[in-house]
Parts: structure tokens; sequence; C-alpha cells
């Protein structure tokens, strides 16, 4: 009985690292993390209007941005870690990747950067919506930090999914007789 | 797939931040002959100064040089904009602003101050205020009050009120009634004046003008600034809230002709 809560415990907590340092001990896969990752970044950056290219590249981070850029660079980081994940379950193994959480997770990220209804995202909404879009707009502005932690949690998600996929593929199954 | 997503909302979004630049002379604030009244954060004063759409109703799909080349001084409508700094600046910016715009906050307590300072202060650049209103009702009604105060010569107090104590859209921070608390805390603002204008909604058409405006422009947000030389010449949109050292290269080359 010991000995099977052992194990269980080794494979919980191993079911999040082993994946990731498997996958992230190779070149090819660190490069496309971080190559998503700062792809996300850069483009939430812009869309906070924290990031800008002309005349001259500046990066400034006012106080009304600070838990936004934070949250914003978790969902980045999260991001990459996933992409690259879902491309070595893609190229490594023949299981089908689950992208539901994966997707949604990224586009609220993507949405909930922008403060609509100041950017052309919100002027969408309300020149195709009108008072139907105003409401959108500004709810994805108004809650752009919840939308943003739920976007991290379902990115979340589907890191867990997917380095369960990756580990199920590798199980030894206790309960068959020898 | 992912990085295609990615790609499409970037564009989507840098496409509206990056700046360009309208061939037409027509846009501008006209050169006044007053000179800036001094005072904490510059006086404003009222310059006849704007413009009249041609079609009132709001196009946002029409191109944005089409447009603003169909504007020229003599279908200006004189209008009352206010005016920070001195109007015969060499440089104007026009700001087309909504109150509950939160990039429009950060613009007003970040980049404007050092603004002020550096540009307003000194004489080389003025800064119009435009309303672009895009957030509902609550907007509508701060920017009225905002011309109501300008009447008062005391907008450039009221904005830095509403700014500074910005909440969030539509929650009801800038209904009437506490747009009337926010002027009553202006020294010197006579509140029986200030509240029949606001009541009576005497701005509304040059609130909707602008707003038009700045739709029929192709302004795909808020704020959006023209920063321009004060014949009008050399206008240069850039959607966004450009932080001081941005636009301050901006301003440094339009200044020195660049």
């Amino acid at each position: 009985m010991s000995r099977e809560n052992t194990s269980s415990t080794t494979s919980g907590s191993s079911q999040f690292v082993l994946p990731f340092r498997l996958i992230f001990s190779t070149w090819p896969y660190i490069l496309i993390a971080f190559t998503t990752a700062l792809a996300f970044w850069i483009v939430s950056s812009i869309f906070d209007q924290l990031l800008y290219f002309t005349p001259i590249v500046y990066f400034y981070l006012p106080e009304d941005a600070v838990v936004g850029f934070i949250l914003a660079t978790i969902t980045s980081v999260l991001l990459g870690i996933i992409v690259s994940m879902n491309i070595f379950v893609f190229k490594n193994t023949r299981k089908k990747i689950k992208t539901a959480s994966f997707f949604s997770g990224s586009t609220l990220g993507v949405l909930s950067s922008t403060c609509a209804s100041c950017s052309s995202l919100g002027f969408l909404l309300v020149s195709t919506l009108g008072a139907a879009g105003v409401t959108a707009s500004s709810l994805l502005s108004n809650y752009q930090i919840p939308l943003r932690l739920l976007s991290i949690g379902l990115l979340a998600w589907a890191y867990y999914s997917v380095s369960r996929q990756l580990m199920n593929s590798c199980a030894i199954n206790h309960k068959r007789p020898a | 797939m992912v990085l295609g997503l990615i790609s499409a909302l970037a564009y989507l979004q840098i496409g509206t931040l990056s700046y360009f630049q309208f061939n037409s002379p027509a846009l501008g604030a006209e050169p006044g002959t007053e000179s800036a009244e001094e005072r904490e954060h510059e006086e404003n004063t009222n310059v006849p100064n704007g413009f009249s759409p041609a079609n009132p109703h709001p196009n946002a799909s029409q191109p944005a040089n089409a447009t603003i080349q169909n504007f020229t001084y003599a279908r200006l409508k004189q209008e009352i904009s206010p005016v920070l700094g001195n109007p015969s600046s060499p440089i104007t910016i026009i700001e087309f602003g909504d109150f509950q715009c939160h990039f429009c906050g950060r613009f007003a307590r970040d980049t404007e101050p050092q603004l002020n300072q550096t540009y307003i202060q000194t004489g080389k650049v003025n800064l119009v205020f435009k309303h672009f209103v895009t957030h509902g009702s609550d907007s509508m009604s701060a920017a009225m009050a905002s011309q109501c105060a300008n009447e008062q010569g005391r907008f450039w107090k009221f904005y830095e009120l509403l700014y500074g104590n910005q909440g969030e859209e539509n929650s009801g921070w800038a209904s009437v009634d506490n747009l009337k608390k926010f002027a009553s805390q202006i020294p010197g603002m006579d509140m029986t004046k200030f509240n029949s204008c606001v009541d009576n909604q005497k701005y509304k058409s040059i609130v909707d003008n602008d707003t038009a405006f700045a739709y029929k422009s192709g302004f795909q947000g808020t704020p959006t600034l023209i920063v321009e030389k004060s014949d009008g010449s050399d206008p240069q949109v850039l959607l966004g809230a450009y932080p001081f050292p941005v636009l301050q290269a901006i301003l440094d080359k339009k200044i020195s002709g660049g």
C-alpha cells in the first residue's frame, strides 16, 4: 500500500517535470519556445502601448500597466512552452494534439492584452455591433486582468494536458496482471 | 497556426499604431494672435479652431486621406476648441480623446505634464483637444461638460481632474452628477452657469462634429494625435498614448524641419 502511494506521488510530480526536461533538453525546442514567447511578448506589449519602434525603439512601463504586463509576460512564457511541447508531441508521438485549451488560452491572452475600446478591435466591435459592441468592448477593457488570469489558467490546463499525454504514452499499467 | 493568429492580431494593432502622414494641409488649428496666459497648468485660450465634417454621420470605412483632403479651410466651420499654450506656436498637436479611454488617461497623466513643461510652456508647441466619443453615453456627457468648463476658461483643470479620477468604463464615474461634482472642485467655476450648460447639452453639436470628423477621417482609436505645423501643413497622425521620449523625438524632428 505504502509502495503504491509513493509510486503515485512520484508519478504526480514527475508528470509535470519530466516532459519539460525531456523536451527542453534539445536546442530546437528551446529556440521554438523562446521565439514564440518573444513574439507574443512583443505583440502584447504593442497592444498595451508599452513598446514603440518608431522613430525610436522605446519600452516603458507606466504604473497603470504593471499588473497587466506581469500577467502578459507569464502568458507569453507559458505560450512558448506549450507551442514547443505541442510540436514535440506532433513530431514524436502518434497522439492527436488537444488544442482547445491552448487556443482559447492564447486567444484570450491576446484579446485581453488590448484595451479593446481604445484600439481598432473596439472600433470594429462598435462599428459592427453598435450598442452591443460598446458593451462588449467595455467588458474586454474593464475585465482585462481577470481575462488574463483566465488565459493563464487555460494555458496551465493546456500544459497539464500535454504533459499527461506525453507521460501516458510511456506509462506502465501497474494493475495489469503479470 | 498560432503564429498566424498572432501575426494577424499584430498586424491589426501595428497597423493602427504606426504613424503615417497625410498630404493635405487642410487640418489644423488656426493661428491666433492671443498669447498664452500663465497659470500653474497653463491657461486655455478660446481660439476659433476646428472643422465641420461634410457628412455629419460617422463613416469609418472611408479612406483617411480622401476625407482629410476634402477639408479645405474654406469648408471649416468656426468652433471653440480648448487650446493649451500659445496659439501661434510653430507646432500644434491636436489630441482626439475620450475621457473614459484608459490610454487617453495614461497620455494625460504621464505624457502631457512633460510635454507641457518642455514644449508648451516654452512656446514651441500648443495642444488642442478634440472629442472622439467612442466609449458610450458617459463619454458624451463628459465631453459636453468639458466644453462647458472650457466656456469658463477651465478646460485643462477639468481635463486633469477627469483623467486623474478615471474609473472603469461606463461604471458611472463620469455620470452627469459626478461631472458636476468634479467641476465644483475647480476654484472659480460658476456652477450655476456650468450646470445649466451641461443640462442643456449646449455643446452637443461640437462634440458630435469632432467625433464625426474623427470617424470620417478613419482614426482607429483613442487617443489619436495629429502633429502638424501651425499653418496646418505636414500633418502626421499618431495613434496611441505615446510616451514622452517618443513624442519628443517626433517633435524635435518636426521643429528642426526634418
